[in-house]
């Protein structure tokens, strides 16, 4: 179950909520284009946002990924019943600096 | 409707876009090996009416289904009803336009007809397939507006369009002229220019990051672009010089409020630095105000023959094709990133497949072509025409250079020379 948390909101006015030890946005009632886009990519690019986010969303959004991929970003996708997905997005480790051979 | 089943498959826009690299091509090198025919051109089949269908028809119009084909089902949630006509559509229509520039260039009217018999079959299909989804899809108001009315407005170019191939072998117009203005009016700022300010609506803010621009004012932009377009047809085709005047006064209100809008999202959007595509579009958006400019001083009869030869020049060259050149450039890598996230494994970034470096040297070139051809088309003089056919075919090679690195790096060589990722 989400509840609020005293977050600033992300594209001007979609509430951050927090959810099983994670923030997470629930986009399922926004269906202007780009707007589920800019809010994930707000609420990523946040420095406190921590290593995991959760989505829950209508629609596959399917320009999001290209993004991600640019902010180090990696993500899973689980569908429920009624058609919308839930997306886990987890900030890749980076690469341990190659040891000088 | 399941993860990858939005994401078409990828040759349906791949093949209107390859085509449009093509004729991008074929453009410039008409326009360099035929410079005498652009630099004075005055309708007439000739190299230079198939120098601008090349462009209109091979260019602009083949890289609008592309990008509505992709991008339509994806922005509103409906699907494409069929991706089977939307194949079709391609086999009518890009054969059917390198058949009916071939007659526009050699002055012959049969395969004039044929190809224009054929694009207007592949177009009806494209027009009804898009026009399903944006029926569909009414919510979202500024795609649904302009589009449906983008559409309407290429059922009326394609029939003056046909009407005009008719009268080339017939001769039944009255007023062939003002026919031939009227369809350059109507398929320029109708069918491509309400369709490029409708899917800025949605790439503008997608590309920056940015919130959208907000309905009201998206409502008074279409408003007075419609208007804008239906003074300036209906001037210009009874010679009511006043009306088509108003009418690029009202379009230049239509841009200004449009323009306004697409710099709040670029100056307020997340990601500040768009590169090299950026100085297109904004280029594009410069180009858009000029020509208008140009189209309302013509119509208040201070320019001679020069004046609608600009104004088409600096409408379907400056504005729509600088325009559509820095959308396809933050297109290409973007689709090619988001086709390879459907095979399974890490995809490369975007920004690793659009290098800086080619896309300044192809920007440098496109320039340099509208200046010199601008200026020949001014002076009525063909050299300057004809360094700026070259310019623009060196430009177009290089672009086409671009492109096919993509394709190459996603589905040529996957993994050899991409970096893997963790």
């Amino acid at each position: 179950m989400s509840e609020t948390v005293k977050r600033a909101p992300v594209a001007s006015d979609v509430p951050v909520l927090w959810d099983s030890g994670a923030l997470c946005l629930d986009l399922r009632g926004i269906d202007t284009p780009p707007k589920p886009l800019v809010a994930i990519v707000e609420l990523i690019e946040r420095a406190d946002t921590g290593d995991s986010v959760r989505v829950l969303i209508a629609r596959d959004p399917i320009n999001l990924y290209p993004e991600l991929l640019e902010r180090g970003w990696s993500w899973s996708k689980e569908f429920a019943e009624d058609g919308s997905l839930r997306l886990t997005l987890t900030r890749d480790v980076p690469e341990p600096p190659e040891s000088g051979r | 409707m399941g993860a990858q089943a939005r994401l078409l498959d990828p040759t349906i826009p791949y093949r209107y876009f390859a085509a449009a690299l093509g004729f991008h091509i074929l453009l410039w090198a008409l326009i360099a090996a035929f410079p005498e025919d652009a630099a004075v051109f005055a309708g007439g089949s000739g190299p230079a009416l198939a120098a601008l269908h090349s462009l209109t028809l091979g260019v602009l119009t083949a890289t609008a289904m592309g990008a509505a084909f992709q991008m339509l089902p994806v922005a509103t949630g409906r699907p494409l009803r069929s991706t089977r006509a939307a194949r079709i559509a391609s086999w009518f229509f890009i054969p059917g336009t390198g058949l009916l520039i071939w007659g526009m260039a050699a002055g012959e009217h049969l395969p004039m007809a044929l190809g224009g018999f054929a694009v207007a079959l592949g177009l009806g299909i494209f027009l009804v397939l898009i026009s399903e989804i944006l029926w569909r899809a009414r919510g979202f108001e500024p795609l649904g507006r302009f589009g449906l009315t983008a559409l309407a407005a290429l059922l009326v170019g394609v029939a003056l369009g046909f009407v005009l191939i008719m009268d080339d072998d017939h001769g039944f117009l009255d007023q062939r002229a003002r026919t031939a203005a009227v369809h350059l009016i109507v398929a320029g700022f109708g069918f491509m220019g309400l369709l490029a300010l409708g899917f800025s609506h949605v790439l503008v803010p997608l590309f920056a990051l940015a919130q959208g621009v907000p309905a009201g004012e998206s409502r008074a932009t279409f408003a007075l672009s419609a208007l804008g377009l239906v003074a300036g047809a209906a001037g210009v085709y009874h010679g009511v010089w006043f009306l088509a005047a108003g009418g690029a006064f009202f379009g230049l209100l239509g841009a200004a409020l449009h323009l306004r809008g697409m710099a709040r999202c670029l100056a307020t959007g997340m990601r500040k630095n768009l590169g090299v595509s950026a100085l297109l579009l904004r280029a594009g958006w410069g180009f858009l105000v000029t020509s208008l400019i140009v189209g309302l001083v013509t119509a208040l009869g201070f320019f001679e023959m020069q004046g609608p030869r600009l104004f088409a020049f600096l409408a379907l060259f400056g504005w729509l094709l600088t325009f559509l050149l820095g959308v396809l450039q933050r297109i290409l890598p973007f689709l090619g990133s988001m086709n390879a996230t459907g095979a399974g494994t890490k995809p490369p970034r975007p920004s690793e497949l659009a290098p800086e470096g080619l896309l300044r040297a192809h920007a440098l070139l496109h320039a340099l072509a509208l200046v010199l051809v601008g200026t020949g088309i001014g002076m009525e003089a063909a050299l300057p025409v004809r360094l700026g056919g070259i310019a623009g075919l060196l430009g177009a090679v290089i672009y086409a250079g671009f492109a096919l690195r993509i394709w190459w790096l996603i589905h040529g060589r996957p993994h050899a020379t991409i970096k893997e990722r963790p």
